[in-house]
């Protein structure tokens, strides 16, 4: 996305031009950026060749999985729904593992009938459903183990999943009364040890004390995994002052650590291979004036984008068109919707805005659609996608007519 | 040369010092006023 002759452009498209055909608020994605993304990803680990399997939760746009599809890659489920929607945008079942601490007989039933790689079991108890429907079944069951390596991710609290007070996962005593356990096991078959620490992580360090973990826990097992999931986290820029994930060094880690054993690497990515493709385009409905700030209300709000609200994200905002006079106040980005937190940002020194003016909301391709709701009864936006010279509409803007046909 | 050389090293430090200063500047939440915590984790 580039300014030229003043005006905001993705591809070919002027955010303007986009708008006139399809209004707003629209969430916008770039094919070239996540293309992009996907191939630096494969690159960072090509020594090892992982499998790929990116993190439905953070975007679930069928349209969009169909694209990450031709990549090659593979799909980290924590649901029925998503396990369906990864099917149905034509995943190879060999290549989904289900994740999740919660699935239910009904979710296992369904994952088993579909005969996906790997169910990640987070608990003692989840692991005996597997067992007692898959006996049922007369079936055989690749599972995989969750460790919690009690692991600061060094990220917010609110994403952080490795640290023993957290849900997921389970300690390393318990992990190996597990592997004892499934030795035994005639219906499940353990293959794999998984982790993930949290998300938006860009400190490779974290990353390096969780691989020391598990080469720990794994000599104490004395068991051959034939993967190791490692979930996935890998951050990205949100604003100037992120430093940017080493990938270099995470890669060094790994492969020290795939010199004691010969296990296949698998990595969920969600962030890192959407996150930075979308943009979300909104329209400016008032500027309300105000003694010490200008509040900008937009028409795009918490319940298309909760991020901010949420974690407390800040997500670059930039106008559709430059122009040169600065306000002099602080402007306030906020929703229409009946909350304070309906907040996206407060910024100086932006230029001034007016009513209809268009502004554009960077980085907003992961968790952004995926976490967005009916709250008010808004409807859901426009999703489109600009791949080459073409805009593709990948999920239509919501109707009163769908929002109250439930 | 040597003249051209420093003009241009001048005005390259007049507008990277100019785009600094005017550059939009986002306020961290949670500086002034209260912060919500919600526990949400995500997988």
């Amino acid at each position: 996305m580039r300014y030229i002759n003043k005006k905001l452009t993705i591809g070919k498209f002027s955010v303007e031009t986009i708008v006139k055909k399809y209004g707003t608020p629209t969430y916008c994605y770039s094919y070239k950026k996540f293309k992009k993304n996907i191939l630096d990803f494969k690159k960072n680990f090509k020594s090892f060749s992982p499998l790929i399997c990116f993190s439905i939760k953070s975007n679930t746009n069928l349209n969009l999985i169909k694209e990450i599809k031709k990549f090659g890659l593979g799909a980290d489920v924590v649901s029925m729904g998503e396990l369906m929607m990864a099917l149905k945008a034509g995943i190879n079942p060999k290549k989904i593992v289900f994740s999740g601490v919660g699935k239910t007989s009904n979710e296992i039933n369904y994952a088993i009938s579909k005969d996906i790689l790997l169910i990640n079991a987070e608990s003692e108890n989840e692991i005996k459903e597997i067992e007692k429907i898959a006996n049922s079944k007369n079936k055989l069951i690749q599972i995989g183990i969750r460790l919690n390596p009690n692991t600061d991710a060094k990220t917010l609290n609110q994403i952080s999943t490795g640290k023993k007070e957290n849900k997921f996962g389970i300690n390393e005593k318990q992990f190996l009364e597990l592997v004892k356990y499934c030795r035994k096991s005639k219906n499940v078959d353990l293959k794999c040890l998984s982790v993930h620490i949290g998300s938006q992580i860009l400190n490779h360090k974290p990353y390096e004390k969780m691989l020391r973990v598990i080469d720990k826990v794994i000599k104490k097992a004395k068991y051959k995994f034939e993967f190791i999931d490692l979930g996935g986290g890998m951050g990205i820029s949100y604003g100037k002052n992120d430093k940017l994930l080493n990938y270099k060094r995470y890669n060094i880690a790994i492969k020290n650590f795939l010199k004691r054993y010969k296990s296949k690497i698998i990595f969920e990515p969600g962030r890192s291979i959407v996150g930075n493709s979308a943009f979300l385009i909104s329209r400016v409905i008032y500027v309300k004036k105000n003694s010490k700030k200008d509040f900008i209300i937009l028409d795009a709000a918490m319940n298309d984008l909760i991020r901010p609200a949420l974690y407390g994200a800040i997500h670059k905002i930039l106008p559709a068109k430059k122009n040169i006079k600065k306000s002099n106040k602080t402007y306030e980005f906020v929703g229409p919707i009946c909350e304070s937190t309906d907040k996206f940002s407060s910024i100086k020194n932006f230029q001034e805005l007016k009513e209809n003016d268009l502004v554009v909301l960077h980085d907003v391709g992961a968790y952004g659609m995926s976490l967005s709701s009916n709250y008010n009864l808004r409807l859901k936006p426009i999703e489109i996608l600009v791949k080459n010279s073409k805009i593709k509409v990948i999920r239509k803007r919501q109707t009163y007519k769908d929002l109250l046909n439930y | 040369m040597i003249k051209n050389i420093l003009l241009i090293s001048i005005l390259y430090l007049f507008v990277v010092s100019c785009g600094k200063k005017d550059d939009p500047k986002y306020i961290e939440p949670g500086k002034s006023g209260k912060k919500t915590i919600i526990l949400i984790n995500k997988v």
